[in-house]
């Protein structure tokens, strides 16, 4: 049975080299997939900011699309910390949520699929160069993904994985609707987090979250500074040729990104 | 968009983050604290287990509240304290003041408490012309400037030592300097007078053990010691929630709150107080005052976990806004993660019982969270606050009508669309691209302020998939 391929609409409308990324790396490793082209959001803007009743159509449309998957794999750790979520949603009937229980453990962010389902750490990457690693706060903490990540990057060949994550781990500010509510709070919680990535030595950051990484490369285009966010798909599918043309500041990444794809 | 309470927050943040000085302050003064937790949780195996017996302990306290309440009440009267139950701030006032007349107090000494901050107890008492002087050097700091505390267990974090060597020059305590131990020299000759000439001492309560009628009180400098001690009449404010049903459950809570107040393995001194003394050797008269004060009405809310909180900041200085905005941009008397809870009950008007409609657009800071979960993570009492921060803003948005719910009702309908959704990607996609490009930036501008706009991609995921692996297209 194929594994079905859950990509975030920020990934489907502004960042699609990282779902070609996750495509190419998934056909490489010889994986059963398909892509649902019907689907749509996962529903979380609605529930973060107040209104999981409006959360509900998004979770139905997911389960009618979803439901009989063996296995989701998402490049969105905050996707699937909110199908994870679906079970608690206000107003399922109770056939529902079973189902939406029954789903949830069968819905994998993609490295943790990568390492702890196929059981892959070594996945015929190759980019050279430092890379630091931001945690998302939902992979980190609602779906406790902070190894696997970690494991793949160290296998990548020629890449030296450095921590820019400070010991607080901090939120890079995006936080859904609170970028939007205090864009000046969100503002600076990302430029603690590209001041970090500059005490690590380094402008390549590598992440598990594409709205993390939309986060910080809106700041650092918008502040000057030199930063290059990479969606942990683009460089795990990368095999020695797609960075190099990618030298500069962000716009420059994801232009190559999408090129090389 | 906005509650008027997120609007003024985000006023005081922004100037708080064009302070350069106070935001250095902030996130040293923070990261230190963590640091230390964190270093010495390495040697603490037990810390998840404690975690675990704090969260049944204090769940078993909500449970039986009314009736641990009632059993404390006997236990302190028959240990001799005398017992008083406060409705709200008003009322703790009024109680504080009689016993202070009653005795002739005139000059009072006074431990760091939030809960005497809750019901703005120095104002009522420098009202009534009693001399109220803070003892722990933090609160001290902070009485000096006329400020609040900005957090709850380290009131003057936001401050370094060259400012508070500058306050103290400037207010005649001893000669100009940045040395700490010199700073706390001076501030501690100032105080010995007051602790000396003090008739009262008021101070909180970490916690009252039902089962004996005692009153457990934690510190570093000695102050509240003394503060309890020293003065003819002591007096101490208790929320409702802070009874503990047995003098066995201060085990693990003595481990973890000073471990997560202060990156310590247990507090410099820990006071358990039994009753006045009985030949002179202390105080002769003990008074708790237990103050509702909005507590019942939380106890009946969505929110009500909250309730189990230990007051150690460790989500404070955890908290992602918190490091960069501080506590005075809350502009409550709690700040933080654990404050955007309390708010709307504590410390304010009294909040209408019954739960969700205590909360009004005026009170919450809901929105005031990027719910990153480091709070939860870091809670000794396992409190889910991003979970109740959520239910708040759920409540919030509920009760603030249609106009709040409108553009999710167009979300939901697009996400159950996939046709109707695919349209409104290509639209943002050309949103995104000139000549658009610029109209969409002014048409956003809370986001566009601080962030440039992403580029637009030719194609959507879909569209380029299709050209590329189309068999794999379901």
């Amino acid at each position: 049975m194929p594994v079905l391929l859950l990509v975030p609409c920020y990934i489907e409308h502004l960042r699609p080299a990282i779902g070609l990324a996750t495509a190419r790396l998934l056909e490489r490793l010889g994986v059963d997939w398909r892509y649902p082209a019907d689907q749509t959001c996962c529903g979380q803007p609605a529930y973060n900011a107040g209104h999981p009743d409006f959360a509900l159509p998004a979770a139905r449309h997911f389960l009618r699309r979803f439901g009989s998957a063996e296995r989701v794999v998402s490049p969105s750790a905050s996707c699937v910390a909110m199908l994870r979520r679906y079970p608690e949603l206000p107003g399922l009937s109770p056939a529902e949520r079973a189902e939406f229980a029954a789903l949830a453990p069968r819905c994998h962010e993609l490295s943790d699929y990568l390492v702890n389902v196929l059981g892959r750490e070594t996945v015929g990457a190759r980019w050279p160069g430092r890379v630091a690693f931001q945690d998302g706060c939902h992979a980190l903490r609602e779906l406790g993904i902070a190894e696997a990540p970690r494991r793949l990057l160290a296998a990548v060949e020629g890449l030296e994985l450095v921590e820019a994550s400070d010991p607080e781990r901090e939120c890079c500010g995006f936080g859904g609707v609170f970028a939007v509510k205090l864009p000046e709070l969100s503002a600076a919680m990302a430029d603690a987090r590209l001041a970090a990535l500059a005490a690590a030595g380094t402008d390549t950051l590598a992440l598990t979250d594409a709205s993390c990484l939309l986060q910080l490369e809106g700041r650092a285009r918008q502040r000057g500074r030199p930063f290059r966010g990479l969606h942990l798909a683009e460089i795990l599918a990368a095999e020695g040729a797609a960075q190099a043309g990618a030298t500069g500041g962000a716009a420059q990444a994801g232009v190559a990104g999408d090129t090389a794809a | 968009m906005s509650a008027p309470a997120t609007r003024d927050f985000r006023r005081r943040s922004t100037a708080a983050l064009a302070d350069a000085e106070l935001h250095a302050n902030l996130r040293r003064a923070t990261g230190q604290t963590l640091a230390k937790r964190r270093a010495l949780l390495a040697e603490l195996p037990g810390a998840d287990a404690d975690r675990e017996a704090i969260a049944a302990i204090r769940a078993q306290s909500h449970a039986a509240r009314e009736a641990l309440l009632a059993q404390a009440k006997v236990q302190l009267a028959a240990a001799g304290f005398t017992v008083h139950e406060a409705a709200d701030a008003a009322a703790a006032r009024a109680l504080v003041l009689a016993l202070l007349e009653a005795a002739g107090a005139r000059r009072v000494v006074k431990s760091k408490s939030m809960i005497t901050e809750e019901i703005d107890l120095n104002t009522a008492l420098a009202d009534a012309g009693i001399e109220v002087v803070e003892t722990d050097l933090g609160e001290f700091i902070v009485q000096q400037l006329g400020q609040r505390p900005s957090h709850i267990t380290a009131p003057a974090l936001h401050l370094n030592r060259r400012q508070i060597g500058a306050l103290f020059a400037e207010r005649g305590l001893g000669p100009a300097s940045e040395d700490p131990e010199a700073l706390t020299a001076q501030a501690r000759v100032h105080l010995r007078a007051k602790f000396l000439a003090a008739e009262a001492g008021i101070t909180g309560a970490n916690f009252v053990v039902a089962e004996t009628g005692t009153l457990v009180l934690l510190e570093n400098e000695g102050n509240i010691g003394l503060s309890s001690s020293l003065p003819p009449l002591h007096i101490a404010i208790a929320g409702i929630e802070k009874v503990l049903p047995r003098l066995a459950d201060l085990d693990p809570l003595l481990r973890l709150l000073p471990l997560n107040a202060t990156g310590q393995r247990a507090g410099s001194y820990t006071s358990l107080i039994n009753g006045p003394a009985p030949a002179g050797d202390g105080p002769t008269a003990r008074h708790v005052i237990f103050l509702d004060g909005g507590r019942r009405a939380l106890a009946a809310s969505p929110e009500a976990e909250i309730l189990a909180c230990l007051r150690c900041g460790s989500c404070l200085n955890v908290c992602p806004c918190f490091r960069h905005a501080g506590g005075h941009a809350y502009g409550g008397v709690y700040p933080g993660p654990l404050g955007i809870l309390l708010a709307p009950y504590l410390g304010g008007a009294p909040a209408p019982a019954g739960g969700a409609s205590a909360h009004g657009p005026a009170t919450s800071l809901a929105d005031v969270c990027a719910l990153c979960d480091a709070c939860a993570e870091i809670c000794p009492a396992e409190i889910p606050l991003p979970t109740l921060i959520w239910k708040a803003r759920t409540a919030r948005e509920a009760a603030s009508g249609a106009g709040s719910a409108r553009p999710w009702r167009l979300f939901a309908a697009l996400t159950a669309r996939p046709r109707a959704w695919r349209f409104a990607g290509a639209l943002l996609r050309l949103a995104l691209k000139p000549p658009l490009r610029g109209l969409t930036a002014r048409l956003a501008p809370t986001w566009n302020a601080e962030r440039a706009l992403p580029a637009a991609p030719a194609r959507s995921f879909a569209a380029e998939l299709a050209r590329r692996h189309p068999g794999r297209l379901a």
